[in-house]
């Protein structure tokens, strides 16, 4: 709950400076120079669109599409397009237009409504550069004066980050300013972003067949699709712990615990006490570390898993199994949730592909299952049918 | 110089703000220095907010995170 | 398929098998028999050996379904010769029902364990733990497996092809990772408690929102959208947990709705105090707080009631005994909150179980306390008025319940939401019990 407190302390500083105040120290996106903006005008449906130096073209309907197209938004390109949004709203329009225009007559039309329905869908992977809301994106990266009920409201970005009053200007000079960190962008968020280049090739591939993204998804699509969302999310909460700026908020969610190491003798592991009891780590929590304090983060980290965690004498005891580079007695240590493996969730879901492809279940293939009898006993039989 | 308007952000931070810190003891002016209060407290959570502000982009990695 | 003997009756258990049996000699009551005992559960026994593809058993919490899994599991390998796969949700939860399974049928049973367990052995664990190489069924009979759901989404069906596959806590498996694990086994059991706290999905599910199909909806649920009337539903209809007023209570607000309504067959059990008076099911303690859910009050109200709780005794048809640590749990919605209270509790009751709503599922004790979803809120939140992490918190306990209530969170009575309104039922109910 201290953490709220942390926060509003933010806000004030903010409020009293009249900057915004980082919360991490890495870039969240990347901005490529092929990127397009796309932002409503304020007319219902009506979006204005543009590449980096290029001149808005303004239209609604299919004729977005068209101008989306021009700005090289379409299946017909080796690497994923890139759209700059400002608003969840646009994502709710730009997928309405790619479902009312999928396999338009037109071939460069129906080619965005497709390239536009990945984009959309890859809105729902947080670290994901297709489509990137900037608003959103601030409100993590970010901490500005206000009411945290407008930290969505993409006009506060607009006068917190002193963008230019022109729309589209304003959102190419806003992804810079989220881009441009000098830290880059953290590790894991490069597994989000190669999973964005080989998704797309997929629905190249997909697409070129004769699939078009308005047609019935089966559970096989879905059960997968709602896997892979769940590994970007959590990939997302790990690249964040592993800012070290997040760091120090985190300690106040419970999400890093900062504490002192004690080996005992006849004890395989090792212990970490700490002040603060409120971490989110229990028996059988897979976590890392390492000897320092959140700042000093190294690359001779440890991993191993919690024991047992329990409070003596007004202090949290994390006992934690034995592993490779353990700190020693006396150590300070700093410990949070280990990240996924990268590696690991591809192969879960590479394994869960498999079993449904199988065809082997009739729940995988929503089919009606055939029935085949055996004989039950006679006490089993009468024991069910007894009326209580 | 800062587009926005300064003594409106502090009003309205200090608004919404006002249910969270009753009761707390924390004021505006409370010192700084997170060291100063038991970690887990509300007076620490402010000053080790604060601070980090303030530091702003003065911590950077130094190792290449995972 | 019914068939009715003149020698049932309506009140009766169904007679012993050494009754009905034609033979001369009774055969010795094979592992699992105990199913037959009751119709319900002898219910679930005759479908799944008779083949049906899907059996779904909703019941409610203390219903007996570890039980359930471990003895139908036992009846199936021993008697029908079958292969069982049982899919636990945790690695705790599959331990659990090795430990259970291990009374019932040790030679035919086994424990799949990964690289996380490497030091669990047989021993601990109470059953036969196999790793790698060794997992194979019996060669001839029937056998168990138990191992948790994330690992039998990497074993071979070629290899490791099961007849039945029990999902125990059915409804914390998504409608999605079921598909994938209804390939070991060309007949499902999903058992488990509709009135939990749904699966934890961290990822982005507004695709899937509308649809009753979704990957992200509980298995069960999916399955009955999508098969309906090709499924046999059979409902619990008891707890042994829950006393009278939690049953009705909780019932009337849940699971009646649902259409599972419930009874109580809890034996006789209470709370008295020193001077010997009798302490209710269900009390509450209403805390005035200033600061949010983190308010110190609500700790401060948690951990004295839990110490007048330990100063009472507990009454059951076996006698009366004091109440000690072990008997008494904490439950709360936040981790933030189950900090302040283990803090405050840890010098003088080390051993009461604080915790939250989702770590405590499964889990009972004697006597909790529980705070009430809202405390410390002025404004609601969807996770506050989750229907499932009430009914976790306000079914944990078995003799007496008491939850820390706050006069000034949000009125519900005139929400739109479900969920809200079932809350705002519970308030009202909680707010006319006796004052603790």
């Amino acid at each position: 709950m201290t953490v709220e407190i942390y926060d509003a302390a933010q806000r004030r500083f903010a409020a009293l400076t009249g900057r915004p105040v980082w919360r991490v120290a890495h870039a969240l996106i990347c901005s490529r120079p092929d990127a397009v903006a796309v932002r409503e005008t304020g007319h219902r449906g009506q979006v204005m669109i543009a590449r980096r130096g290029g001149s808005p073209v303004t239209a609604s309907g299919g004729e977005a599409l068209d101008a989306l197209a021009a700005t090289g938004v379409m299946m017909d390109r080796l690497n994923p397009p890139q759209v700059l949004v400002a608003d969840p709203a646009t994502v709710d329009l730009l997928a309405g237009l790619a479902r009312v225009h999928a396999g338009a007559d037109d071939p460069m039309r129906a080619s965005a409504a497709e390239a536009v329905a990945w984009c959309t869908e890859r809105a729902d992977f947080p670290g994901s550069s297709a489509l990137v809301d900037l608003t959103a994106v601030s409100a993590v990266a970010l901490v500005a004066g206000v009411a945290p009920s407008r930290d969505y409201v993409p006009a506060t970005w607009h006068a917190w980050l002193e963008l230019p009053a022109d729309r589209i200007a304003a959102t190419f000079a806003w992804a810079d300013v989220l881009a441009g960190r000098p830290s880059g962008m953290p590790a894991l968020l490069d597994a989000v972003l190669t999973d964005d280049a080989e998704s797309w090739e997929r629905r190249r591939e997909a697409v070129a067949g004769g699939w078009c993204h308005t047609m019935p998804e089966g559970l096989a699509h879905a059960a997968v699709g709602l896997r892979s969302r769940c590994d970007t999310a959590d990939l997302w909460e790990a690249a964040l712990l592993s800012d070290p700026k997040w760091r120090r908020r985190a300690v106040h969610t419970g999400h890093v615990v900062v504490g002192t190491a004690e080996r005992r003798t006849g004890v395989a592991g090792f212990l970490v006490t700490a002040d603060r009891l409120d971490a989110r780590m229990s028996a059988g929590t897979e976590i890392t570390g390492w000897t320092g304090d959140p700042d000093t983060e190294t690359f001779a980290r440890f991993f191993t898993a919690v024991r047992s965690a329990a409070v003596a004498d007004g202090r949290l005891v994390l006992t934690c199994d034995k592993c490779a580079r353990m700190p020693g007695h006396g150590d300070p240590v700093t410990i949070t949730v280990a990240p996924p493996s990268p590696q690991m969730q591809t192969s879960v879901r590479i394994n869960m592909w498999a079993k449904y492809k199988a065809r082997g279940s009739w729940i995988a293939r929503a089919d009606t299952p055939t029935l085949s009898r055996r004989d039950v006993p006679l006490e089993v039989m009468i024991a069910a049918a007894d009326d209580e | 110089m800062s587009a926005v308007d300064r003594a409106a952000a502090v009003r309205e931070v200090a608004a919404w703000s006002a249910p969270i810190l009753a009761g707390t003891g924390i004021a505006p002016d409370l010192p700084v220095d997170p060291g100063a209060h038991a970690a887990g407290s509300a007076a620490h959570a402010w000053a080790a907010g604060w601070r980090d502000a303030a530091l702003g982009t003065r911590i950077e990695t130094r190792g290449e995170g995972l | 398929m019914r068939i009715r003997t003149e020698s049932s009756t309506p009140d009766a258990p169904a007679s012993a098998p050494d009754t009905v049996a034609p033979v001369a000699v009774a055969p010795p009551r094979f592992p699992g028999a105990d199913l037959l005992d009751q119709a319900v559960t002898a219910d679930v026994l005759f479908r799944v050996w008779s083949g049906d593809p899907a059996v779904i058993v909703p019941s409610p919490p203390g219903a007996g379904k570890t039980r359930l899994v471990v003895l139908l599991a036992a009846a199936l390998a021993h008697r029908a010769g079958l292969r069982v796969a049982i899919a636990a949700q945790t690695r705790a939860q599959a331990r659990q029902i090795a430990q259970r399974l291990a009374a019932v049928s040790d030679e035919r049973a086994r424990l799949i364990v990964s690289a996380k367990d490497r030091d669990l052995t047989s021993t601990d664990a109470g059953l036969g733990v196999v790793r790698g190489r060794q997992i194979a069924w019996p060669r001839s009979g029937g056998g168990i497996m138990v191992a948790t759901a994330a690992r039998w989404l990497f074993a071979k069906p070629q290899e490791l092809q099961a007849d039945v596959l029990i999902v125990d806590e059915a409804w914390q498996c998504t409608y999605g990772d079921l598909g994938a694990l209804a390939c070991m086994a060309s007949q499902v059991v999903l058992v488990g408690d509709p009135g939990q706290i749904a699966p934890v999905v961290t990822g982005e599910t507004r695709r899937w929102e509308q649809s009753s199909t979704g990957p992200q909806v509980p298995a069960p649920d999916g399955l009955l959208a999508e098969h309906g009337d090709a499924l046999a539903v059979v409902r619990m209809r008891q707890t042994w947990r829950l006393g009278p007023e939690t049953t009705a209570l909780v019932s009337g607000a849940f699971y009646a709705p649902a259409g599972l309504p419930f009874t109580s067959r809890r034996p006789s059990e209470h709370l008295v105090t020193a001077d010997g008076e009798s302490v209710g099911e269900i009390a509450h303690r209403d805390v005035l707080t200033t600061s949010g859910p983190g308010d110190p009050a609500l700790a401060v109200a948690a951990a004295t009631r839990v110490r007048e709780v330990l100063t009472c005794s507990v009454v059951t048809n076996d006698g009366t005994s004091p109440m000690c640590d072990e008997d008494v749990a904490v439950v709360v919605p936040h981790v933030a909150q189950a900090s302040q209270v283990r803090a405050l509790l840890a010098a003088d009751a080390p051993g009461v179980l604080v915790g939250t709503a989702n770590a405590l599922q499964g889990l009972e004790r004697r006597a909790v306390v529980a705070y009430h979803p809202l405390v410390g809120r002025r404004q609601v939140t969807t996770f506050a008025v989750e229907a499932g992490r009430a009914c976790v918190m306000l079914t944990r306990h078995r003799a007496h319940l008491t939850v820390i209530c706050d006069p000034a969170s949000p009125d519900l009575s005139e929400a739109n939401d479900h969920d809200m309104r079932s809350l705002a039922a519970v308030t009202a109910r909680l707010e006319e019990t006796s004052e603790a």
